[in-house]
């Protein structure tokens, strides 16, 4: 009878440990340590600045987002400009590493990535209605940090997986499929130093790592709700006369 | 009671001589405080420097000296009072030969047109010393053999024009290995990605006058970026390569012992684990993979131990202390198992560093030129001190002799004092 009793309790407590793990009751904290659905809903463009890393070396780089889906990232990259674009539609960029300094539309499989970086808030907002689905793996330790693990299949049917603080309930760590120069790549990204800018939370450090790639994002200036001409985000017509 | 006479000295004297003389020379004996070559007396990146200092001042230990030197990511050789690198300036590589105490240039010799690359132009390759002679390779593949007294050449060799080599994609980076009278390195080979040809020779070169003594087609490949290095596996001393996609054991005649296939784009070193396992990394996603060699009665084969992701050197090296690895994981620092491949703890934060080692600490170059003392410890990443030592990209290892600490970039180097005792 103490067995059976035992065993019921012990049973009561996982069911209850359980539910305190629910994938949206962990989605639920992390966007309201972010700032929460209505402050993010109130931002409709982000301006952010401040020193990008490629290949050792550091420059200045701005990125701009501007609701529904647009996106531009202009940075250096090993003493050359680079323009990475998403207009709603399509992926654009200026990139001289591809040989030409023009406008040209980014390849399909490239295009994800850009694609990707385009939410101005974090992947788990508004989740359902945007076609994702979630589902807690459970914890992890994370350099140090005890973790939720949240698997999200994305719309298109991509994977992501998700490293939540237990106690900050803030992002730690996204690991993806990605590519790099049209080669499937995993990305590991880390979010660190998340501040307050206008009611919403934003990380300040970003550390990304796929293939033999490393990336830092050291952010020092977030602007939310300026105006973001939409002219950025339109891929410039090249003269027939400057293509090569 | 032992009464040593006068013909039973001269016959110990004599033995000891003829052991002396046969002792192989590759860049100093492994036990002594030398780094006459690429990644110190055994290549493993383990510097024998004693009575160091256990922690630095705030602002760094005593800065000895801090020149300008051309581009390039060679290391240091050092040999006496003088250092020998690798360097680049108005579009042509040299071999400089430096004054150890202020870093005055004392001469320099020309190694050929300067290699150009988006990721940094000049040189790859470390020179390696021996007695009166130092021996340097520069990008495009021209290998001489330098007196280190007055900057004079010996003999040359091209690769193009003895092995139809084709310049890699990153320059011939390998540095030569001394061994005895032998030189040893990967001389490349013809690359005619369009017509599927990616040939790659290892070789042997007499030191003494250039001579070849022996090479091996290692084909398929294409020329690595590795470099040789003398190990004793299962009793047996050979030379370990690693080209393209595969490691490859050679006798010190020049027979194939054994071959072991690897991982694609291999940089990094191989870490030997005596007594007979060799560890590889890639810098691919592949990530990296510990076998070992084993003696049967009438051949040498390889088996596979464990493999896995958690470690994958981009152009540095990993090395072993006390049976724990540590190496950049791409731009994560990390301390592996060797027994079982288990990641004990992992450090970001120094980007895409570079480091050596102690019996007990770890000197960790980041990509911007913090200087960084860790404990080798792994239990935990334990950081004793750091401080700014170089600006700007710095993706060349630190030399560690004589108490002294080298380095360098693209644009700089510099000298720190580490020495305990001359610190106190």
């Amino acid at each position: 009878m103490r067995t059976l009793l035992a065993m019921l309790l012990f049973c009561a407590l996982s069911v209850s440990s359980l539910h305190a793990q629910t994938v949206d009751e962990v989605i639920a904290k992390n966007i309201e340590a972010r700032g929460g659905m209505e402050n993010w809903q109130a931002v409709k463009s982000m301006t952010i600045s401040g020193d990008y890393t490629a290949f050792s070396l550091t420059h200045p780089f701005t990125i701009y987002r501007k609701r529904p889906q647009m996106y531009r990232f202009e940075h250096t990259l090993s003493s050359q400009n680079v323009v990475l674009v998403y207009d709603g539609k399509q992926a654009w960029q200026i990139h001289p590493f591809y040989g030409n300094p023009n406008p040209m539309k980014i390849p399909n499989a490239d295009s994800l990535v850009v694609e990707r970086e385009t939410p101005i808030e974090s992947i788990f907002f508004d989740y359902k209605a945007k076609g994702h689905k979630a589902e807690l793996l459970g914890k992890e330790d994370v350099d140090g940090i005890d973790c939720y693990k949240i698997k999200m299949t994305l719309k298109n049917g991509q994977e992501e997986t998700w490293f939540i603080d237990a106690e900050t309930h803030l992002e730690v760590l996204q690991k993806a499929s990605s590519y790099d120069f049209g080669r499937p790549a995993i990305l590991e990204a880390f979010f660190d130093d998340y501040r307050e800018v206008s009611g919403v939370k934003v990380p300040h450090l970003i550390e990304i790592e796929y293939d033999t790639r490393h990336r830092v994002y050291e952010i020092t200036d977030v602007v939310v709700n300026t105006e973001v001409a939409d002219s950025l985000f339109t891929m410039p017509v090249v003269a027939a006369s400057e293509e090569n | 009671m032992h009464i040593i006479t006068k013909q039973r000295v001269i016959q110990l004297l004599s033995t000891l001589l003829l052991i002396g003389l046969c002792l192989p020379l590759y860049g100093g004996d492994e036990g002594e405080d030398s780094w006459a070559q690429f990644r110190g007396p055994a290549r493993d990146g383990i510097s024998n420097s004693k009575n160091l200092l256990q922690s630095w001042p705030e602002d760094g230990p005593r800065e000895i000296w801090r020149k300008p030197i051309g581009t390039g990511f060679s290391g240091f050789a050092v040999d006496g009072d003088r250092f020998y690198t690798l360097f680049a300036e108005d579009s042509t590589e040299f071999l400089g030969c430096f004054n150890q105490a202020d870093a005055e240039e004392l001469w320099r010799f020309e190694l050929g047109k300067m290699f150009v690359d988006e990721f940094g132009n000049g040189p790859r390759s470390t020179p390696v010393i021996d007695g009166n002679t130092i021996y340097a390779l520069g990008s495009m593949g021209f290998l001489y053999s330098i007196d280190k007294n007055d900057g004079k050449s010996a003999w040359q060799v091209s690769f193009p024009e003895m092995f139809e080599s084709t310049v890699p994609r990153r320059g011939f980076s390998m540095s030569p290995l001394i061994d005895g009278d032998r030189l040893i390195v990967e001389v490349g080979g013809l690359v005619q990605p369009q017509d599927s040809i990616f040939n790659s020779n290892i070789a042997a070169f007499s030191k003494k006058d250039g001579s070849l003594l022996w090479k091996h087609n290692i084909n398929p490949g294409g020329t690595g970026y590795s470099s040789p290095m003398v190990i004793t596996a299962n009793d047996v001393r050979q030379y370990l390569f690693h080209t393209s996609r595969q490691a490859i054991g050679v006798s010190m005649e020049g027979e194939i012992l054994w071959r072991h296939s690897t991982l694609p784009f291999v940089v990094g070193m191989p870490v030997f684990i005596a007594p007979n396992k060799v560890f590889i990394s890639s810098a691919t996603d592949e990530g990296c993979v510990m076998f070992r060699i084993i003696n049967d009665s009438d051949s040498i084969r390889t088996e596979e131990v464990w493999a896995n992701r958690d470690m994958k050197n981009h152009f540095n090296s990993t090395l072993a202390v006390n049976g724990k690895l540590y190496g950049f994981s791409n731009a994560t620092l990390k301390c592996i198992d060797a027994e079982t491949g288990k990641t004990h703890w992992r450090k970001r934060g120094l980007g895409k560093g570079s480091l050596i080692a102690t019996d007990t600490h770890l000197y960790v170059l980041s990509d911007k030129g913090k200087l960084v003392l860790v404990e080798a410890n792994p239990d935990a990443y334990t950081e004793v001190s750091r401080f700014p030592a170089l600006k700007g990209k710095s993706w060349t290892a630190p030399t560690l002799v004589g108490g002294k600490i080298y380095l360098r970039n693209l644009t700089e180097m510099a000298c720190y004092d580490l020495n305990a005792t001359l610190n106190q």
